[in-house]
C-alpha cells in the first residue's frame, strides 16, 4: 500500500487509489469514507488526526469551521478515485436520483427515515444530510443528522433558507 | 442536548380518540374525540420558534391505530396539525407498530411546519381502544421527545414529559 500524507493527515490508501490535497492547518478534521470511519481529535495544536486504513473509492475530508488551508474550504472535500479533488457542498442532497444540487421533497423524506431510524444513510449520504446548525448562514455540520438537519432541509426545499 | 424545558412540558397532553361506539365513560365502546397538544410557546429559548417534532409513543394493550384498509398503514389523518396558517408547509412521518399479545405497540411520528408551529397549533393524535380495555394516562409512554427550531435548527431533547390523557 502507499502511503501518503496530507497536511496534518496520513492515509493509508490501496495501490488503485490516491488522494491528495494541499497543506493543511487546520486540526479536527474528520475523514469518512466507505472502509474507513474516525472521529475528530480535539487536540488543535498537533497533528489531530491519523487514519490508517484501506481508503480505497470514495474519501471525504470534512475540515472543521474556520479551516485556513489555500487548498479547502469549510465545506466538506471529497477525493475521487482518480485522485481529483473538488469541493462537495452539504447541500442536504440524499437521493442518488437527484442530480440538480437542490434538495427536493424525496431528500426531506429520505433524512425523516433516517432519523425515525427507518433507514441507514451511506456515509456520503450523511455528509450530504449534516447541514444543521446554519453559522453565518452556511451549513455547520456538528457530526450528526438529527430533527434540526431534517428541519433544515426541508426549509431549503420549500426555500425558506438557502445557501 | 437538553432544553432547559421542565415544568413547561405540563402543556404536552395527550388524549385519545376511543373506538366508536356507544357507552358512557370507560365503557366498552366509548368514542372520544382526542387531541395531542403540544404547547410551542416557552419550549425553546425566547425568540424561537418550533419547526419539528417528534415523539413515540408507547400504546398500552388495547390501543391501536386507525389503519387504511388498501395499505395498512396509519389511516390519513391519525395524526394531525391544526392551526398551521398554511398546510402545504406541515409535512409528517408516521409509523405504527401493532401490539402483540405479550408487547405494546408504538406510534412514532415526526412532524415539520417549515414555517414553524404557532402558539395555539396542536397535533391530534388518533387511537382506537378495543372493547373491554380501559386504558388511562400512565399506561401511555413517552420517548424519543424532541424538537427543533427554524432559527438555530438544534435538535432539544425532552426529558420526563407530563402526559395527561383525557378520555370522555
Amino acid at each position: 500500500m502507499a502511503a501518503k500524507t496530507i497536511g496534518f493527515l496520513v492515509l493509508t490508501l490501496t495501490a488503485t487509489s490516491v488522494a491528495y490535497a494541499s497543506a493543511m492547518t487546520s486540526a479536527n478534521y474528520r475523514v469518512s469514507s466507505d472502509s474507513i470511519s474516525a472521529s475528530s481529535a480535539t487536540n488543535s495544536a498537533s497533528p489531530a488526526y491519523l487514519v490508517i486504513g484501506p481508503a480505497s473509492g470514495r474519501v471525504t475530508l470534512t475540515p472543521p469551521e474556520g479551516a485556513t488551508s489555500p487548498g479547502y474550504s469549510t465545506r466538506p472535500l471529497a477525493l475521487s478515485t482518480s485522485g481529483a479533488a473538488y469541493p462537495s457542498p452539504t447541500n442536504g442532497v440524499l437521493d442518488p436520483t437527484n442530480s440538480s444540487g437542490e434538495p427536493s421533497l424525496a431528500d426531506a423524506l429520505i433524512a425523516m427515515r433516517a432519523v425515525m431510524g427507518d433507514l441507514t444513510l451511506s456515509p456520503s449520504q450523511i455528509v450530504h444530510a449534516d447541514v444543521a446548525p446554519l453559522k453565518n448562514g452556511r451549513p455547520a455540520p456538528d457530526g450528526r443528522v438529527d430533527l434540526g438537519d431534517v428541519l433544515l432541509i426541508l426549509r431549503r426545499v420549500v426555500k425558506l433558507v438557502s445557501w | 442536548m437538553l432544553g432547559k424545558l421542565t415544568g413547561l412540558l405540563a402543556a404536552l397532553l395527550i388524549a385519545l380518540t376511543l373506538g366508536c361506539g356507544s357507552g358512557g365513560p370507560g365503557s366498552p365502546g366509548h368514542s372520544t374525540r382526542a387531541l395531542t397538544k403540544v404547547k410551542t410557546a416557552g419550549l425553546l429559548a425566547d425568540g424561537e420558534t418550533i419547526g419539528a417534532i417528534m415523539l413515540t409513543i408507547s400504546l398500552p394493550p388495547g390501543v391501536t391505530v386507525p389503519l387504511d384498509p388498501v395499505t395498512k398503514e396509519p389511516a390519513s389523518g391519525v395524526v394531525s396539525l391544526v392551526g398551521a396558517s398554511d398546510p402545504a408547509m406541515v409535512f409528517q412521518y408516521v409509523r405504527y407498530t401493532a401490539p402483540t399479545a405479550t408487547l405494546s405497540g408504538s406510534l412514532a411520528f415526526m412532524v415539520l411546519n417549515a414555517q414553524g408551529f404557532g402558539p395555539v397549533d396542536y397535533i391530534g393524535v388518533q387511537l382506537d381502544i378495543t372493547a373491554g380495555y380501559f386504558p388511562v394516562a400512565s399506561d401511555f409512554a413517552i420517548s424519543n421527545f424532541a424538537v427543533a427550531g427554524i432559527t438555530n435548527y438544534t435538535e432539544i431533547s425532552i426529558g420526563n414529559p407530563t402526559v395527561s390523557v383525557d378520555i370522555n
